[in-house]
């Protein structure tokens, strides 16, 4: 147990290094930010209870809004997010059910699965933060596509993350 | 009771949920207002000193292009001062004459000079971050200028950091004055490519074109007059309207600010009082 919360507490500060270090300087034709933190969430163990993933979904949004100074906004995406895990997991059951020891990666559970749960979730991120931050229906097509494509290099990256870590 | 509290238990995920969910929203929907200031009171000391370690590394990598811009803002400044000496020696009375009617309006402000640690151009609200606070006399509502030209107004001031509006945040509005045909609109920025702004306001008899200067106006709280904002590369008439949406061409590279001045204008909280009053009445 112990170790499972020391490598949770390595990896939010490695991706947030990430985050802040590299993605938040890149500035990808003006307009588009992908965010690779919220693969913490996605990350933590399949058995946690709700209301833990939905404090620590909290804390995490906030330490981004910290450091983007926009007090609320990652908060209020991330806890969207962690609402709606519970329910993703549960769609995407592999046949037979999860069994212990099974984690959300691509290592455990395969390619196609964490696609599919990550794609949801990271999209649901994605339209509540894009559409908070605009705050206005104004331009919607352009915050659409601004989802659209942040989400699809924001999944990339996680691949990415999922392929390059050894876990 | 028993079966409220058993309510209570059974769906204690989604009252979390619906708690947690209103508090951001609150929080989103506060933004400008006081109880931000005293959150970020705390955490912009923490933030801004893993800025400030980040932003040590970088600096060795736009060293050059610096030093080259800050070149460029002494040969500006020694070519002025020479001027004035030279007006000096041939004209003593003309001297004396200017520097009397302009200190009315040039002795009021002061400038601080700081380093950004941290800022973006890719959000719709762009924020920076300087390495100056209270401590260096920064105050929230400063007039933030660099080489080229202005870069935003300071939003909230710790003892050693101060974060800034940047020009590109949806929500600054700065007075602007087309430089050669001596009109006043408003400098706004909509989001998009921060190299653009848009310049309202201007009515259709001004007649702006292509090429002309805007430069800050004689009206702002925030910054001296007569300082570069940018030129015009387009500009158009929306279907039958009276007023100009003009296209601004930024001086400013906003994706690579380094070295800013803080503009202190020391009436500024008399002046602010004043108006207030005023207007409240």
């Amino acid at each position: 147990m112990n170790s499972v919360i020391v490598q949770n507490i390595i990896r939010f500060v490695l991706l947030f290094a990430i985050q802040i270090i590299i993605l938040d300087e890149i500035q990808l034709h003006g307009f588009i930010n992908p965010y690779i933190y919220p693969l913490f969430i996605l990350l933590l163990p399949i058995e946690i209870p709700t209301w833990m993933l939905l404090l620590i979904s909290f804390g995490t949004g906030l330490t981004m809004d910290f450091f983007a100074s926009s007090l609320g906004l990652h908060a209020a995406a991330c806890v969207l997010m962690a609402f709606a895990r519970p329910m993703v997991l549960d769609l995407n059951r592999p046949r037979g059910g999860y069994e212990t020891g099974d984690r959300p990666t691509i290592k455990s559970l395969g390619f196609r699965w964490f696609a599919i749960y990550a794609a949801i979730l990271i999209v649901i991120h994605h339209v509540l933060f894009f559409l908070l931050e605009v705050f206005s229906l104004v331009g919607i097509i352009s915050t659409l596509s601004r989802i659209l494509i942040s989400s699809v290099i924001s999944l990339l990256l996680m691949f990415a993350h999922q392929y390059l870590s050894n876990r | 009771m028993q079966n409220f509290i058993q309510f209570l238990i059974r769906f204690h995920a989604l009252f979390l949920f619906l708690i947690l969910e209103a508090f951001c929203l609150y929080l989103v929907t506060r933004q400008h207002h006081y109880q931000r200031a005293i959150i970020y009171k705390a955490t912009d000391e923490l933030t801004g000193t893993v800025y400030t370690g980040i932003t040590g590394t970088r600096d060795y990598v736009g060293l050059k292009s610096v030093n080259d811009s800050l070149a460029i803002e002494n040969a500006r400044l020694r070519e002025r001062l020479l001027m004035l000496e030279l007006m000096q020696i041939s004209r003593p009375d003309l001297l004396s004459d200017t520097t009397w009617m302009d200190s009315t309006r040039y002795e009021v402000f002061n400038y601080r000079a700081a380093k950004v640690i941290n800022n973006s151009t890719d959000k719709i609200t762009n924020f920076f971050t300087i390495n100056k606070g209270s401590a260096d006399g920064f105050r929230p509502e400063m007039g933030v200028i660099g080489p080229n030209g202005i870069v935003g107004v300071t939003k909230r001031v710790s003892e050693n950091f101060t974060t800034a509006m940047s020009v590109l945040h949806k929500d600054l509005r700065i007075s602007s004055l087309i430089k050669n045909k001596n009109y006043i609109g408003t400098l706004r920025w909509t989001g998009g490519n921060p190299n653009f702004a848009l310049l309202t306001d201007i009515p259709k008899h001004v007649n702006p074109e292509v090429g002309d200067t805007v430069v800050t106006s004689y009206y702002s709280n925030f910054f001296p007059e007569n300082l570069m904002i940018g030129t015009i590369t387009d500009m158009d008439l929306d279907g039958g309207s009276n007023f100009y949406n003009i296209t601004l061409r930024l001086s400013t590279n906003f994706n690579n600010i380094k070295h800013v001045y803080g503009v202190d204008f020391h009436e500024f909280n008399e002046l602010k009082q004043l108006e207030q009053t005023t207007y409240s009445e």
